[in-house]
């Protein structure tokens, strides 16, 4: 049943001398390029986001995605392309607008020309029936995925007033710190970042709101870390493909089991960090050598990693720390941020410091939006991130027993749809 | 000196002698999958099976070899052991690279040396400080592990698969051989698309050993699937025009597998093509 709202518009319209419909839109209007529009992305290993992102009938805003970087989009213009319609087709001006928006914010009103009453536009390269309009009010400084509405209006070129289209538009708009690198690609289809990985990282992990990168990779660290999953203490082997990650059975609800290792968690903490942008690269280490004692992922205090298929006495988490007899790590992997080369490792985590009002200062720090009280935080409480490769192997590495002695390479990473 | 996996895997090779295993010739077995229930083993419940990648990281080529592993468990007791396949479609190589690296993807420190007894298999590999049997019969890698209070278990399981791939008729090519999936058609519905565009891809594949599992890998596009209104596989070129690649490979439950692949044109866009296809 119609309102006296709806009547009332209903009654605008007729009088309008034009009605113009909004039938597309295009997000990420020229795929060589990250500036000036979204990135490339897909939705999983199976499914694309096709382009226009947008179309009649769409409804829900996962229907329509889009993704945007934030450095390479930093002091640009971003525009997004839309096609429109008008009736009577003789009418060859009108005025386009929408509110709303989110952090793209409102669209400006935008004069559109039409011919044969399909909008045309040829200030691009593209299709010209196509209109390229710019986002003055676009706010992109954070991650986030974020769900926008635009209420779109028109005027019709001789009128004063403007109408409802009666059309709002629904997307989920995702904003990255910058371009995905490795394994991810802008260049190679089959490896656009993927929209479930995005909603992985920002909203599973909870780095929505994050401008740190260290920080983001902490909070994948710690989310993967605190998956329901559980150390391999027979062999340590990979479960999920390591450095050839297998992400769909990992995010379908680990098809894979439970029993990971270290190369699983070094392979999701750099497939869901560079998703964000982030400089993470899979690193291996062999030789590694005896632990410290820590905490493997889903295990208790261990300093004897393979207790599950080590004879007696060994058949135990924890023995004396000087006992060589001991198993240990003959290689690890854990991940790595190329630019200053700090660690970050979801495969365990070290003893943490004893809470002190040391701890109670720093939480207070972080609400009061100091980045760098988090790190420091998470730190004492014995998470592997942002560690320098001394600190790192400080912390987890018993150097004093024969057996330590490698260095970390970085290898190529994939992901096996 | 660090190492790489490919750097022990080369390692172990030497080590084990591998280049004088005579496993590369004929016959070979026409795949292999456990069975439902094992002989003497029916206490044994299938938790879950695993696919190993089929592909190397960064490589664009499929393994010739198909790796899966079988999780087990007996309820009773608690007991769990893994039993890992690998089948090699064409010879015996692949198997061996496929066992030795599923052996050397593992964070324990492990040692493997060759038997000197054929009790299992044509090549066996002991491992002198675990509960564990590592074999190959022909192009058959096998691979039992001890995931827990399965001491009796695994040397039991281990002469039960090999007395399975015994049993199977041996082939002297799997070329041909009718329990390998057979693809029948893998092509683009046209040899030309232009950039951004998108073609239908068919595939059909003949198999007696359902169900299938399948990989796809594209170069300067993507393969992906339609959900509406019907299932429908197709190409999508990448932004920039040259020549487009897609292959498949398909694994059926015998754990044997196929592989295809076509080339497909990509030329640039013409002007307003979009709107051809949104009217």
């Amino acid at each position: 049943m119609w309102g006296v709202k709806d009547i009332e518009l209903e009654v605008i319209n007729r009088r309008a001398p034009c009605m113009v419909i909004l039938t597309h839109i295009k997000f990420n209007h020229d795929p060589l390029s990250l500036a000036g529009d979204a990135i490339n992305i897909r939705v999983n290993g199976q499914q694309e986001v096709s382009v226009p992102e947008w179309k009649s009938g769409y409804f829900a805003p996962e229907q329509s995605l889009a993704a945007y970087a934030i450095a390479e989009t930093a002091g640009r213009s971003i525009t997004i392309q839309c096609r429109f319609t008008i009736a009577p087709k003789t009418s060859t001006k009108a005025w386009v607008k929408a509110t709303g928006g989110g952090m793209l914010g409102a669209v400006d009103p935008v004069e559109v020309t039409f011919i044969n009453g399909v909008s045309h536009d040829t200030s691009h390269g593209g299709d010209p029936d196509f209109v390229s309009i710019t986002l003055r009010h676009s706010a992109l400084g954070v991650i986030e995925r974020q769900d926008i509405v635009w209420t779109w209006a028109y005027r019709c070129s001789s009128q004063t007033h403007w109408h409802p289209m009666r059309l709002t538009t629904q997307h989920r708009i995702y904003a990255v710190l910058r371009e995905p690198p490795e394994p991810w690609s802008q260049t190679d289809p089959q490896k656009y970042p993927w929209t479930w990985a995005l909603d992985y990282a920002i909203v599973d992990a909870g780095t929505r709101g994050l401008a740190d990168m260290e920080i983001a990779i902490a909070r994948i660290v710690r989310h993967v870390y605190d998956e329901p999953l559980q150390y391999d203490i027979w062999y340590g082997r990979s479960s999920y493909g390591g450095k050839m990650f297998q992400i769909t059975d990992w995010l379908g609800g680990f098809r894979n089991g439970p029993i990971v290792n270290c190369y699983d968690c070094a392979g999701a903490v750099t497939t869901f960090a560079t998703v964000l942008g982030a400089d993470a690269q899979y690193n291996f280490h062999d030789p590694f050598g005896y632990l410290k004692p820590v905490y493997p992922i889903g295990r208790g205090l261990c300093n004897n990693p393979f207790y599950g298929s080590a004879a007696p006495p060994y058949d135990v988490p924890l023995v004396a720390q000087s006992d060589a007899g001991r198993t240990s790590f003959g290689n690890h992997a854990y991940a790595k941020r190329s630019s200053d080369q700090k660690n970050f490792d979801a495969c365990m985590k070290a003893s943490g410091a004893k809470c002190t009002w040391i701890d109670a200062l720093l939480a207070l720090l972080i609400a009061l939006g100091a980045a760098w009280a988090e790190r420091l935080l998470l730190q004492r409480a014995g998470w592997l991130i942002a560690l320098a490769q001394s600190d790192y192997e400080t912390k987890v590495l018993d150097a004093s027993l024969p057996g330590a002695g490698g260095h970390p390479v970085v290898e190529a990473m994939d992901i096996s749809p | 000196m660090a190492m790489t996996v490919l750097d022990r895997l080369g390692e172990l090779k030497a080590s084990l002698g591998v280049s004088g295993w005579e496993l590369r010739t004929p016959p070979f077995i026409p795949g292999y999958a456990p069975p439902v229930t094992l002989p003497g083993l029916d206490r044994l419940t299938l938790e879950r099976t695993r696919l190993h990648p089929a592909r190397m990281p960064g490589a664009t080529t499929w393994n010739s070899w198909v790796a899966r592993t079988y999780v087990y468990r007996e309820e009773s007791t608690r007991a769990s052991v893994q039993l890992t396949i690998v089948v090699d479609r064409e010879s015996a190589a692949g198997a061996i690279d496929g066992l030795l690296l599923h052996l050397l993807q593992s964070q324990r420190k492990r040692k493997f040396v060759r038997s000197a007894t054929t009790e299992i298999g044509d090549v066996a590999i002991e491992e002198p400080d675990a509960n564990a049997r590592h074999f190959l019969r022909r192009n058959v890698g096998v691979s039992v592990e001890d995931y827990g209070e399965a001491k009796e278990l695994v040397p039991h399981l281990a002469r039960a698969v090999d007395m399975g791939l015994r049993e199977r008729a041996n082939v002297a090519s799997l070329a041909a051989d009718p329990a390998k999936p057979k693809i029948v058609h893998f092509t683009a519905n046209g040899s030309v698309v232009e950039v951004g565009g998108q073609v239908a891809i068919r595939l059909e594949v003949d198999d007696r050993h359902p169900p299938l599992a399948m990989s796809f890998h594209a170069e300067s596009g993507s393969a992906n699937m339609a959900k509406v209104p019907e299932e429908q596989l197709y190409f999508r070129a990448g932004p920039s025009p040259g020549k487009g690649r897609v292959s498949v490979l398909v694994i059926n439950a015998v754990n044997l597998s196929a592989i295809a692949a076509f080339d497909i044109d990509i030329t640039a866009v013409r002007r307003g093509v979009d709107s051809e296809r949104l009217r």
